[in-house]
């Protein structure tokens, strides 16, 4: 009985703290600042500085076409500081017009809050698995008394695989020494992580949505009534003959082997 | 009823294909059927071995024919 009971209890903490990780790991990225206070902090001083070594820098050449407008400079210099002078104009005008339309463009490929279509897919890629994966097992819940679960659990070992399948990618990503891993990678895992998908919800929906599912629960009802006239309304309102019952029983106790023998 | 026909009528029961009040009623039905079977066995034991008894008494070189048959004591 102890062991049991110790089995019993090791299950539980067991599935307690399974799902407690799991909740806590979905939610995990709460407890985390984007960046630290330190990060803020010297980003803060470096824009600062950037900022100041710009003005700089627009200043040093102002001044390099004062001394060129003074004319002190032997020819071939001035001529050279004021193509200098020039480029530089042309290069912080490129540079403006060219900040502005990359503002344009990703403002115009902002999805709602997220930058791009990558970030948008990304942060709603799990969540809908999630949902999906929630909804399947809310209609497990509602059809259990109806499901013959050694049958339907064919489909989990499937479906597990694909599960385990798409965290081992996100998983090695996360771990990987690179921000990004191969495409082929992504690939392939796209592609076994489907083909498990398919094989799970294939016998999933096969089983609860099947007609023979249905069609199966009207035959053995058809079946109760019949062995219920035979066995029981026939004998019980003295339809056979005392004389003809050892013959009628033995004859029944044959249609129970056979059918039994049948349905194996 | 053989051991045989109760483990595939508690099959049929675990397979929803009869009812348990089904189940009983045959069961109960064999069981007398059962006990009426030994008790007719018994009688024609009984009636064997009395006319086989009788049989024996008969004078011997007796040729008696029934039917087809002839039986010699």
């Amino acid at each position: 009985m102890d062991t049991i009971q110790t089995k019993i209890t090791i299950r539980k903490y067991f599935l307690i703290i399974a799902v407690a990780i799991g909740v806590v790991a979905a939610m995990s990225q709460l407890f985390f600042d984007v960046n630290s206070e330190a990060v803020i902090e010297v980003r803060k001083e470096q824009r600062s500085a950037r900022k100041d070594r710009d003005a700089k820098r627009v200043m040093g050449m102002n001044i390099l076409n004062d001394i060129h407008a003074m004319n002190v400079l032997p020819d071939s210099l001035n001529k050279k500081v004021a193509e200098l002078f020039s480029e530089h104009q042309i290069a912080e005008k490129k540079s403006e017009i060219l900040y502005s339309e990359l503002v344009n463009l990703k403002n115009a490929q902002k999805i709602r809050n997220f930058p791009n279509y990558n970030s948008f897919a990304d942060a709603i890629g799990n969540p809908i698995l999630i949902l999906i994966t929630g909804i399947l097992f809310i209609l497990l819940y509602i059809l259990r008394n109806s499901i013959d679960w050694k049958k339907i659990s064919k489909a989990f070992i499937h479906l597990g695989l694909m599960y385990l399948f798409v965290a081992s990618v996100y998983l090695i990503w996360a771990f990987s020494n690179s921000l990004e891993i191969h495409r082929a990678y992504y690939i392939v895992g796209l592609i076994f992580a489907s083909i498990f998908a398919a094989f799970g919800l294939n016998k999933l929906t096969r089983y609860l949505f099947n007609v023979d599912f249905l069609e199966k629960e009207k035959y053995k009802k058809i079946i109760r009534l019949l062995f219920r006239q035979l066995l029981f309304t026939i004998p019980k309102k003295g339809y056979v003959k005392e004389d003809k019952m050892i013959e009628f029983t033995d004859s029944n106790n044959e249609v129970i082997n056979k059918v039994a023998k049948e349905i194996d | 009823m053989s051991d045989e026909t109760h483990k595939n009528l508690d099959k049929l029961l675990n397979d929803e294909l009869i009812d348990k009040d089904v189940k009983k009623v045959h069961q109960d039905i064999s069981a007398k059927v059962e006990k009426q079977k030994r008790k007719l066995s018994q009688e024609i034991n009984k009636r064997k071995s009395s006319n086989n008894d009788e049989f024996n008494e008969l004078p011997k070189g007796l040729i008696i024919q029934l039917g087809n048959f002839e039986v010699q004591t």
